[in-house]
């Protein structure tokens, strides 16, 4: 197995590769990889002040030409809003920089309507925003996205890993000589235990990102422990009694969008909407007990839980329901 | 001419034949009588030996059946042993295999050290951990 580790958009960043490449093939996917979040990073970034999303924010919705990786975030951005109803807006700016969460000075404080759309694309091809971006989250998933496609071209027919600062995207298989391997992933114990809540094998070319409260959490003004996750439609953090959701999905980008909706659904809603769309999701509540839906249970192949609350070896009594796990 | 006269038989000729047929008769019967007598004694002096003959027919006759029954009672012996013949056959080689095996497993048991070095080992471990990954989800901020 080939290893190369670095740093990018603030996230350790990490590239595994399968044993039989070489190294010459595989220090150029690296830079490969690096090469695609640097693009992201310059782009999208709102801790640059250089940025095009933080030039494009300080224009305050005056139509702005803007590169096409820029446009394609930003339509993604739009689309995502629609899909989840609001719940996954890239135009928390502003309440994330209330809350202390700040970054290079998007210096508009312009709150739009929900059902505002993101963007309008001007005829002429600029783009003028409804309201300042924050592609946080989601400018990760576009990077992992370049830099898979990236690594497919440089190591064909090898698998990979991109490891972002625990958003992960995979490709081909670990272990070439095993047609069955698959990329193993632990989740982790949101609580900052060390052993993971649970594991699962991804498919080929899946991703699996989390959205969590264990880091970005400060004190607000009023002395309240806030995190970073923002509802948009209340302008406060949002998932009250979640911390943590993980998803795994076919497209490291949309993987992120769909933790955020989720995590907003809240513990009552997380089930039966992650239910609804068919999704691969673990989600952890205050009380750090596991839920999964059924497609996350297919990927798991260890649940901490399930472990705890097994009998004894010894014993032969049958093995009784844990109450600790939730299927969603 | 005179005509010849058939000749007459006297009279006490018949009575003279008729006398001695009389007593020829008599004494054909007493002769008889004695005879038969004879025969009786006789065949009463012989009805022991009969009887003794009789028995030794019989007895021949047993004889000739547990005679019969031994020759087959031994040949459905002869039959078995032949049979058990094959499986006493079949269990040797098998002894002769285990024989075998004991002298190999002997062979090897001197073979093996009087004493080895086992490795070290923790001295404690948490039953069912979670198996190693490639990487892990977490928070990322984003």
């Amino acid at each position: 197995m080939h290893v190369r580790e670095g740093r990018a958009l603030g996230s350790p960043l990490r590239l595994l590769v399968a044993a039989g490449q070489h190294a010459r093939a595989v220090d150029e996917a690296w830079l490969d990889v690096l090469r695609a979040f640097e693009d992201v990073d310059a782009a999208m970034s709102r801790y640059r002040p250089d940025s095009e999303l933080t030039r494009l924010n300080r224009r305050r919705g005056r139509p702005t030409g803007v590169s096409r990786l820029l446009m394609a975030a930003l339509a993604m951005a739009e689309r995502a809003r629609r899909i989840t109803s609001g719940r996954f807006d890239p135009r928390v700016v502003v309440d994330l920089e209330r809350l202390g969460f700040t970054a290079a000075p998007q210096a508009w404080t312009k709150r739009p309507p929900a059902d505002e759309p993101v963007l309008r694309r001007a005829p002429d091809g600029r783009v003028e925003l409804s309201g300042p971006v924050d592609l946080g989250g989601l400018g990760k998933g576009l990077a992992l996205r370049r830099a898979c496609r990236a690594g497919a071209v440089r190591l064909p027919g090898s698998g990979f890993l991109i490891d972002a600062g625990g958003d992960i995207v995979t490709l081909g298989r670990p272990d070439p000589a095993n047609a069955a391997s698959r990329w193993s992933i632990a989740l982790e114990d949101p609580s900052g235990g060390t052993e993971p809540l649970a594991t699962c094998e991804l498919p080929d070319g899946w991703a699996v990102a989390t959205s969590s409260t264990r880091i970005a959490r400060r004190l607000d003004d009023a002395g309240t422990m806030v995190h970073h996750l923002i509802d948009p439609r209340t302008g406060r953090p949002g998932g009250g009694g979640l911390v943590a959701v993980s998803v795994a999905f076919p497209d490291p980008a949309w993987a992120e969008v769909w933790t955020k909706e989720l995590f907003l659904e809240g513990p009552s809603g997380i089930g039966a909407r992650a239910r609804g769309r068919g999704l691969a999701a673990w989600w952890v509540a205050a009380d750090g007990s596991l839920s999964m839906t059924p497609a996350a249970r297919q990927l798991s192949t260890w649940v901490r839980s399930e472990v705890e609350l097994s009998p004894p070896a010894a014993s032969v009594l049958p093995r009784p329901p844990s109450p600790n796990l939730a299927m969603g | 001419m005179t005509e010849r006269q058939p000749a007459r038989i006297p009279a006490h000729v018949f009575v003279m034949l008729s006398a001695s047929t009389a007593v020829y008769a008599l004494v054909l019967a007493g002769v008889a009588g004695v005879q038969s007598r004879d025969d009786a004694a006789l065949a009463a002096a012989r009805d022991p030996v009969a009887r003794a003959i009789e028995q030794v027919a019989a007895g021949h006759d047993e004889l000739g059946d547990r005679l019969d029954r031994a020759r087959a009672g031994y040949a459905a012996a002869a039959q078995a042993y032949g049979a058990a013949g094959g499986a006493f056959t079949t269990l040797h080689g098998h002894l002769d295999a285990l024989a075998a095996a004991v002298a190999k497993v002997d062979g090897v048991s001197r073979s093996l050290p009087t004493t080895i070095r086992l490795p070290s080992v923790r001295s404690s471990v948490s039953g069912g951990g979670a198996p190693t990954t490639h990487a892990t989800t977490r928070a990322s901020g984003g």
